[in-house]
């Protein structure tokens, strides 16, 4: 079942591969202030009907634990302890601006200044400060698998940039320090998004809630990506506003926010476009709906559902290089294109052989001191890692089955996250060796 | 009402891989898991009763050749993320 999923991955990441070539044509006549305006203020409406209109049908069936719309405003007003403790409609709105808003303008920028080929780069130092973020912070082993997936990225970006400074200077465009400036600016806020948007945690409340209804999990990943879209639009605005009235110098992104200004009579004549309204559907709503459906109907027991699209995030900037080459005629003469090819095909085989290679399934069993039963299955659940806890009658309390990305990381969790747990008396470790049935 | 519960395996080396395709076998259970550590197997299994437990366990489950002994815990509640 779990393969059905992983083609919902590849789709998506297919989907996104073509909005370069969707954007570049559409860069000619209208700002890309406001194909992005148009694009995350629409998609963010509408997933947010589809949140609200799954949470109506949730309560019309009388066999589904009841979810209101009190219940999603907490969740808003709770505090996100995974991130600085901030209030989550600040979390969100922060990734809002910083992680779409401010990332899609400076890709946009980076599209029209460059080319689709040296754009794609960004995705692969985007991919390289995750993996030093994962190995610096969350102590992630760099194996071999995993340097040499990094090195064949880093090699790509060379070749890439070879190819864009090699090129004839009538096809290529000269890369400036303005366009080196884009790419290092969405490249920084991508990785930004790519690490927050997994900083946030279900409280208490909401595991309860997930426990009785499974439905709670996906109305809440449609509620929050509304969320993110649509505050990160209305803080578009002040932003634009500072931009073109107060700083003094005229800059690429400023003539895009006075081509906005000048486009807003005919918005309506722009949105019925077919370019728009593909990147509202397809390449936005359609996308985050298989990547939802993915995200929640994931098998737990092989490698997770974030590992999955790690590896596979590869396939965007794959399909954007060979769609701009098919399709728009960029410069990237056939032997270096297909080195590329293969060697971020390749890239991807590396990351599935580190991904697996240092995947610990593993099941803890668990015996506490009387008066903490009720307490403690949230308090298990609730730990990075823990996936399932069941409740036991016999010699054990509890069976919690966990998944690590490393020996490591099983230890830190239990030693730390589960041992803290005041009333916890013993923990034995089985590791999963096989899985049947 | 369904009863889930977890029984915890010891068997012969030698049986193992014999132990799981007879467990692949029935109907019963649900999840097999090989371990390493003081289990062996750990397999899951759903049933509607407590007779139906009964029944499995000793026609279907202790009549397996290799086990060395089983622990048997019935799951209260489960929860997951």
């Amino acid at each position: 079942m779990q393969n059905k999923y992983i083609t919902h991955i590849i789709i998506a990441n297919l989907l996104w591969s073509f909005i370069p070539v969707i954007v570049l044509g559409l860069f000619k006549e209208i700002s890309l202030v406001m194909i992005i305006f148009l694009r995350f203020f629409c998609a963010g409406l509408i997933i947010l009907l589809i949140s609200l209109l799954l949470v109506a049908l949730n309560n019309r069936n009388p066999h589904n634990e009841k979810i209101s719309f009190k219940q999603l405003l907490r969740m808003l007003g709770a505090k996100n302890k995974a991130f600085f403790n901030l209030r989550r409609i600040f979390y969100l709105m922060i990734l809002g601006f910083f992680g779409i808003v401010l990332q899609i303008i400076a890709y946009f920028l980076c599209l029209k200044t460059t080319s689709i080929g040296f754009t794609m780069i960004g995705f692969q130092l985007g991919i390289i400060l995750v993996a030093f973020y994962e190995h610096g912070v969350k102590s992630e082993r760099l194996d071999v698998f995993k340097v040499l997936y990094l090195v064949i990225l880093l090699f790509c970006i060379g070749i890439i940039v070879f190819v864009k400074l090699s090129g004839p200077a009538q096809v290529s465009n000269e890369i400036t320090m303005l366009s080196v400036f884009y790419l290092i600016f969405y490249t920084l806020c991508m990785t930004f998004l790519q690490i927050g948007i997994g900083k946030d945690r279900y409280n208490k409340e909401e595991m309860i809630l997930i426990n009785k209804n499974k439905n709670y999990k996906i109305i809440r990943l449609f509620f929050k990506l509304s969320l993110i879209f649509l505050t990160g639009i209305a803080l578009m605005f002040p932003f634009i506003v500072i931009v073109y009235f107060l700083i003094p110098i005229k800059t690429d992104l400023s003539n895009e926010i006075g081509l906005f200004f000048s486009e807003f009579p005919v918005i309506f004549s722009i949105l019925i476009r077919w370019e728009i309204l593909f990147l509202i559907f397809f390449s936005t709503i359609i996308t985050y709906v298989l990547i939802f459906i993915a995200n929640v109907k994931w098998s737990s027991y092989n490698l997770s559902y974030s590992q999955w699209n790690t590896i596979l995030t590869i396939i965007e900037p794959i399909g954007g290089i060979i769609f701009g080459v098919i399709l728009l005629g960029e410069f990237f003469p056939l032997e270096y294109l297909i080195i590329v090819i293969f060697l971020l095909a390749l890239s991807i085989l590396l990351r599935y052989a580190h991904e697996s290679r240092n995947l610990v399934n593993s099941i803890l069993l668990i015996s506490h001191k009387p008066g903490i039963l009720e307490t403690l299955a949230l308090k298990l659940l609730k730990l990075e890692g823990v996936y399932s806890v069941e409740s036991l009658i016999g010699t054990f309390d509890f069976l919690v089955k966990i998944k690590t990305n490393s020996i490591k990381g099983l230890y830190y969790l239990k030693n730390i996250g589960i041992k803290n747990i005041e009333g916890i008396e013993d923990v034995k470790v089985l590791f999963i060796d096989k899985i049947f049935k | 009402m369904t009863i889930k519960a977890a029984i915890f395996i010891k068997v012969n080396h030698s049986a193992m891989a014999k132990v799981i395709e007879e467990f692949n076998k029935i109907p019963e259970i649900k999840k097999v898991f090989a371990l390493t550590g003081d289990y062996d197997i750990l397999a899951e299994i759903e049933v509607e009763n407590t007779d139906e437990l009964y029944n499995v366990f000793s026609k279907k489950i202790d009549t397996i050749e290799g086990i060395i002994n089983t622990n048997t815990h019935v799951i209260m509640k489960a929860f997951e993320k």
